[in-house]
C-alpha cells in the first residue's frame, strides 16, 4: 500500500481543510495516511522563510478569509476564522499539536485531530488553556494527565524529532504531503496528489498484468 | 460579458502559466479581459510582506521547480526554468513590464505579453535589453522605438499609476484576477474564478 505522509499544524486553516479530505482520498486510492503534526513556525524558519505571518499582512489576510470561505463551501465543512489570531497566546498551538502525539499513544489521534480542528477552525474558538483541557477526553485522558503529558520532556522531544524529520525530508510549510519522495504543498495540491496516486496504481496494475 | 482584470508580472512563472487559461476564460466564461503588468515586489512591499522570494530558498526552489513542471504538464505548456533567476537584472525586468504599456498603446498587448512570457519561461532566458527588443519585434513593433518608449517619463508614470491602482484594489501578489468585487490570487485559483463567472452567487463576503 502506498503511504501518504501528511504534515499539518493545528494553527493552519489549510491544514484543517486538508485534514477533512485526506482520509477519504487515501481510502479511495487504496493508500494509508501517516500523520505528522509539526510546528509550522519552526518548519518555515528551518527553510529560511522570514517575515511576518499572513495574519499580520491585512490585505493578504482579508483575501485568505475569502479563499478559506470558498474552500469550505466546496468541501461542505464549517469554517470560522478565529478573531483572536493576532493577539492570542502563541504557546498554545504547539501544545495542541503535542496533544496529538499523546493521543496517538491511546489510538485516539484521529478523533483528537478532528475535534481540535473542529473547535479551532470549524467554530473559530480561542486557542487557550481551557480548550486544551476540553480536548483531553478526545485524547483518552483526564485533563490533568493530558496537560502533564503534553508538557513532559519526552513528548516535547518527540515533537521536535517530528519537526526535524519533516525539515530533512524537504517540508517547508503546511499542509504538505509526501508520497514516494514526491512533495505536494498546500490543500490546493490534493488534486495533483490524487492524480499521482491514480497513475501509480494504474502503472502497478499494468505491470502486474 | 464580465469584465475580468488580470494582473501579472513577467517575472512570475505562475503568471505565465495562468495565460494558458485565458482563451477558455473568454470563450467559455465570457470574460472580457483587461491586462495589467505590475511589479510583484512592489505589491509585496506595499503590504509589508518581506518574505524572501521562493527561488532564493533551496527547499522552496526545489519544490517550485517540481510544481511548475506539474502545471506545465497539465497545461501542455513549454517550460524551461531560468537557472540564472537569482541574478536577474530587476531593472531590466521592470523595463519588460513597462514595455507592455507601450505595446498596449499600439494595440499589441497580447502579442507582446505572450512573447515576453515565452522568452523568460518557455525559453529560460533572462530579462535584458536584447530580450526586450526581440519581444518587441515578435509583437510586430519597432524594437528601438519600444525600448525608448519603455523608459519615457509618461510610461514610467503610467506604470507607477498601474501599480498603485492595483495595490488600492487589494492586489498583493500575482497572478491576480479581479471580477466584480471578487479577487482570486494564483494560477491555482482560476477554477474558483470560473465558478464565479458561471454563477455570481458563488461570491464570498466573509
Amino acid at each position: 500500500m502506498t503511504q501518504i505522509h501528511f504534515y499539518f499544524d493545528f494553527f493552519s486553516p489549510y491544514s484543517y481543510l486538508a485534514s477533512v479530505q485526506i482520509g477519504p482520498l487515501a481510502e479511495r486510492n487504496h493508500s494509508n495516511v501517516v500523520y505528522h503534526v509539526v510546528d509550522n513556525q519552526v518548519i518555515k524558519a528551518n527553510a529560511g522563510t522570514t517575515g511576518r505571518p499572513n495574519h499580520a499582512l491585512p490585505p493578504k489576510y482579508r483575501y485568505l478569509r475569502a479563499d478559506l470561505a470558498r474552500w469550505a463551501r466546496r468541501y461542505g465543512v464549517p469554517l470560522v476564522s478565529p478573531e483572536s489570531v493576532s493577539h492570542m497566546d502563541h504557546t498554545i498551538p504547539p501544545r495542541i499539536g503535542r496533544g496529538f502525539i499523546v493521543a496517538r499513544r491511546r489510538g485516539s489521534e484521529l478523533k483528537y485531530m478532528a475535534a481540535a480542528f473542529r473547535k479551532i477552525w470549524g467554530e473559530g474558538l480561542e486557542m487557550n488553556e481551557a480548550m486544551l483541557r476540553e480536548l483531553a477526553p478526545e485524547a483518552g485522558f483526564s485533563a490533568d494527565a493530558f496537560i502533564n503529558a503534553i508538557d513532559s520532556e519526552e513528548v516535547r522531544k518527540e515533537a521536535e524529532r517530528e519537526i526535524a524529520e519533516a525539515s530533512e525530508r524537504g517540508v517547508f510549510g503546511v499542509p504538505s504531503f509526501l508520497v514516494d519522495g514526491e512533495l505536494f504543498w498546500g490543500n490546493d495540491r490534493l488534486e495533483m496528489l490524487e492524480e499521482l496516486l491514480r497513475s501509480s496504481s494504474s502503472e502497478s496494475k499494468s505491470s502486474a498484468g | 460579458m464580465a469584465k475580468v482584470d488580470f494582473y501579472f508580472d513577467f517575472l512570475s512563472p505562475y503568471s505565465y502559466l495562468a495565460t494558458f487559461r485565458l482563451a477558455r476564460l473568454r470563450n467559455e466564461f465570457g470574460a472580457e479581459l483587461a491586462f495589467h503588468a505590475i511589479e510583484l515586489e512592489a505589491a509585496k512591499e506595499a503590504i509589508g510582506n518581506t518574505r524572501p522570494a521562493p527561488h532564493l530558498l533551496p527547499k522552496k526552489l526545489r519544490y517550485l521547480k517540481a510544481d511548475l513542471a506539474r502545471w506545465a504538464s497539465r497545461y501542455n505548456a513549454p517550460l524551461v526554468f531560468p537557472e540564472t533567476i537569482a541574478h536577474f537584472d530587476l531593472k531590466a525586468a521592470a523595463r519588460l513590464n513597462r514595455g507592455f504599456i507601450c505595446a498596449a498603446r499600439r494595440g499589441a498587448a497580447e502579442p507582446y505579453m505572450n512573447a515576453a512570457f515565452s522568452s523568460l519561461w518557455a525559453s529560460g532566458r533572462e530579462p535584458n535589453d536584447a530580450v526586450l527588443k526581440e519581444v518587441a519585434a515578435k509583437a510586430g513593433l519597432d524594437p528601438t522605438e519600444l525600448a525608448a518608449g519603455a523608459d519615457a517619463p509618461d510610461t514610467i508614470a503610467e506604470y507607477a499609476r498601474e501599480n498603485q491602482a492595483a495595490q488600492a484594489r487589494g492586489v498583493f501578489g500575482v497572478p491576480t484576477f479581479i471580477a466584480g468585487d471578487q479577487l482570486f490570487w494564483g494560477n491555482d485559483r482560476i477554477d474558483f474564478l470560473e465558478e464565479y463567472l458561471r454563477d455570481p452567487n458563488a461570491a464570498v463576503h466573509p
